[in-house]
């Protein structure tokens, strides 16, 4: 050996390994997710005789269908990130499944959805995903439920400096390979004591920030842009497309004193808009989707004018709870927008 | 992979561990310390290695037909074909596009447009150290001060050892190649005590330097026009504190990994913020590259000899190259410029020894020109002159009110204490600690660990590495 201080190393090693599988193991005991010991969550399971994916050939959170499809199947595509994923929750209580249940009763047709959420993914990966798959499984409709983690992108790029390009397809699709790069950075912000760590002591520091209450006017113009690109996508599949306004747990009667774990979690996971600049983007995203939709003549779904602010319908800021995802899946049904085919 | 990055946390443990095994045979130690550093650089951008290589193929002949040469004017001739190599391509990738912006201000009145010209090459990271590493080399040997290394490989190690290879200090050829052709200085005493400086590398650049930046001195000076004159005056301390600590924390982990390979590394800072004038600061500040003009071109352009203006335009056109060596831009040259008066002006300063200045004096000196080298770091950072303007106009309003967050001022205050307290007591407290038990000393870095994950806003890179 080197040096008998070479001993040092390894007690780091072993000190951080002993505390990370401590961590694991309480994080298991409490229902996450973790590396080590799986996912209780997982194991729950659903109340309905259907088979879940996802699975290598069946990217979605839904029930598994084959791609073929006849003149019978009505096949929703329903874009959206966590909130649509929502892996904390059975698959069967999540808002997608809910609402294919709801218009089957409304048609003969065997409703489909396709439920190609995935955490962490922004308008940008639902057009790469709607491009790479779409043409495979034939989405009579498309939805898209998406807007915090382009806020979150856009404040790195446009507040934190990380370029300032609007137009650059090379940028752009540099950003979408570190969302799908597993590097070893990767691997190790997995870990339970990252996480720990990155939700107890990172937001503290970072509400001593100056935070920032807009992404600014080339952000806003970048969201428009990508929200066009979206629709594009799905015309040329020939799908319908239906947008969404996004919906928030708490709203701008809380400027003065917003909840302090809604914060913290804000903070956790970007760390140049604050809980003002959250809600004011949002808001005003909100009118840029509605905007296009009567511009493009597309249909709407306005999520956000009957959820947001009512924050027991929300795990946290942008989060369904199973009462949630049951009043999203009605209003989606209802409003009518999902189901265009004549008898 | 930077050295605040999860990726070397990594590559650092595997290297010392694979290390053990080829320390103590020197062939297979310089192999690998070639193969780890450039494995190292390419981490970056894989193609500029090829700068690297061909920098040392070049000098390592160039050395040669150097040292075998007897005739003096062929000897100046292979000096100046390693400048013209060295410098041109330095000047290609860094200051290219700069003396054309600069021409194109003079050609767009009579309607010429030079943009064409215009590259869009990155600039190598580390190219200005690496650059000015193997020019002392050659320079040197021209000198006849060193001998030439005979041995390819150390000579490639002397110009990409990874510690230092991105942002310093700047070796010397004489200073390093000797180490390589010794064991290894590998003691436990040696290991503790880099260990001791890479976390307290880390700990400036996180916690002290990132911080400052994050909390206030970025917004500041991103916008100085919606500050008060306090929080102004605040962002320019931050900034002046926060430069020193990315600057001297990237010195520490580079001193303290070379140390744990078994090598030495030159001191490049030495409390700056305590310097009585501004001679004194250049003894204490980025010391590698002060010795490095000092003896490569100052005194090639004369020196102290001659009459006292050829003395000042020697110092003052010194200090402007040094400027620019930061990067091509009019606030370098500026920040350099003012650098240059100010050394003219404390040419003729007290001689009276330092144990002899009353305490007082001391402290006015150090006060006056701590904000002398603050103001500096304004001309440094600025990234306009609209923007200069504003914070000038801005410091002279006279306004206290704040909205700088109090952590800021804590963050800002325990540095400056941490800075002007007595060394020998800092010293004594971490002679303390690195004689507890082992386990001990992995607790308190496991525990470091862990705050600089949770004080991580982002991974910012080093200043300096954009040099």
């Amino acid at each position: 050996m080197l040096t008998s201080k070479f001993k040092i190393i390894i007690y780091i090693a072993i000190i951080l390994t002993v505390l990370e599988v401590a961590l694991e193991y309480r994080a298991y005991k409490k229902g996450w997710d973790t590396s080590l010991f799986g996912f209780k969550q997982r194991e729950i399971s659903t109340s309905t005789q259907s088979i879940f994916g996802p699975t290598e050939s069946f990217p979605f959170r839904s029930p598994i269908v084959p791609p073929e499809k006849n003149n019978k199947i009505y096949r929703i595509w329903l874009s959206s990130s966590s909130y649509g994923e929502d892996v904390y929750i059975p698959a069967d209580k999540i808002f997608a499944y809910l609402l294919g249940k709801g218009i089957s009763k409304q048609t003969s047709h065997e409703v489909q959805v396709l439920n190609a959420s995935k955490a962490g993914f922004t308008i940008k990966n639902n057009i790469k995903d709607l491009k790479e798959n779409g043409e495979k499984w034939k989405p009579d409709v498309v939805v898209l439920y998406q807007m915090s983690n382009d806020i979150t992108e856009f404040s790195k790029r446009f507040l934190g400096g990380l370029n300032t390009t609007t137009d650059s397809n090379e940028i752009q699709n540099k950003l979408i390979d570190v969302q799908y790069k597993k590097s070893v950075t990767k691997i190790f912000e997995n870990t339970t004591l990252y996480s720990n760590v990155k939700s107890i002591i990172t937001p503290k520091i970072t509400k001593a920030r100056l935070l920032s209450e807009t992404n600014g006017k080339d952000a806003e113009k970048e969201f428009r842009v990508r929200v066009n690109e979206f629709i594009e996508v799905a015309k040329k599949l020939g799908a319908r497309v239906v947008l969404c306004t996004f919906s928030i747990s708490y709203d701008e009667q809380y400027f003065e004193n917003p909840p302090s774990n809604i914060v913290n979690n804000l903070l956790r996971f970007n760390r140049y808009l604050s809980y003002k600049g959250w809600v004011e983007t949002v808001k005003s995203y909100n009118n840029i989707i509605r905007e296009i939709a009567i511009e493009k003549n597309i249909g709407l779904i306005d999520i956000s004018k009957m959820l947001t602010g009512k924050h027991k319908y929300f795990r946290d800021f942008i989060h369904f709870t199973s009462d949630g995802h049951n009043l999203v899946s009605s209003y989606m049904v209802k409003s009518g927008q999902l189901l265009t085919i004549k008898e | 992979m930077s050295f605040n990055s999860i990726e070397f946390f990594i590559f650092l443990p595997l290297v010392l561990l694979l290390y053990t095994f080829v320390y103590k045979r020197e062939n297979f130690r310089d192999y690998f310390l070639l193969f780890v550093s450039y494995f190292f650089y390419m981490s970056w951008n894989w193609m500029y290695a090829g700068l690297i290589l061909a920098s040392t193929i070049v000098d390592f002949f160039i050395g040669k037909s150097m040292y075998e040469e007897d005739n003096q004017k062929k000897r100046k001739r292979l000096l100046v074909m390693s400048l013209v190599f060295n410098l041109g391509m330095l000047g290609v990738f860094k200051y290219f596009n700069f003396f054309i912006d600069t021409a194109q201000m003079f050609t767009s009145y009579y309607g010429y447009d030079l943009s064409f010209l215009k590259h869009e090459l990155l600039l190598p990271v580390g190219i200005s150290f690496y650059t000015f590493q193997t020019l002392s080399y050659t320079i040197d040997l021209y000198r006849k001060h060193i001998d030439r290394e005979k041995d390819f490989v150390k000579f490639a190690v002397f110009v990409s050892f990874f510690p230092q290879l991105v942002a310093g200090p700047i070796v010397r050829a004489s200073e390093f190649l000797p180490q390589l052709h010794r064991n290894p200085n590998i003691s436990n005493e040696r290991f503790s005590n880099g260990l001791l400086l890479i976390f307290r590398g880390l700990f400036k650049k996180i916690v002290i330097a990132d911080l400052l930046a994050s909390l206030a001195v970025d917004d500041v000076f991103a916008n100085p026009g919606l500050f008060s004159s306090y929080d102004l005056l605040l962002a320019l301390y931050g900034y002046t504190f926060q430069i020193y600590n990315d600057f001297s924390g990237y010195t520490d982990i580079a001193i303290g990994v070379a140390m744990l390979l078994g090598f030495d590394l030159t001191k490049n800072f030495n409390r700056p913020y305590l310097a009585q004038n501004m001679r004194e600061f250049w003894t204490r500040w980025h010391i590698s590259l002060s010795t490095w003009l000092r003896d490569y071109l100052y005194i090639s352009l004369g020196g102290n000899r001659g009459k006292a203006w050829k003395v000042k335009f020697n110092l003052m056109l010194t200090m402007v190259l040094g400027g620019l060596w930061h990067g091509a831009a009019l606030n370098f040259i500026m920040w350099g410029a003012w650098h240059g008066v100010l050394l003219m002006l404390s040419r003729g300063s007290s001689k009276i020894p330092d144990h002899e200045v009353p305490f007082y004096r001391v402290f006015l000196n150090r006060f006056f020109c701590f904000h002398l080298i603050a103001f500096s770091w304004l001309l440094f950072r600025i990234d306009s002159y609209e923007n200069l303007e504003t914070y000038l106009i801005g410091l002279s309003k006279l306004s206290s009110t704040t909205i700088i967050h109090p952590l800021f001022l804590i963050i800002l205050g325990l540095t400056a204490f941490s800075h002007f307290y007595p060394q020998k007591l800092l010293d004594k407290a971490l002679g303390k600690f690195l004689v507890l038990p082992d386990i001990i000393q992995a607790g308190v870095y496991s525990g470091l660990l862990i705050l600089f994950i949770g004080f991580s806003i982002g991974a910012p890179q080093f200043i300096y590495f954009q040099f």
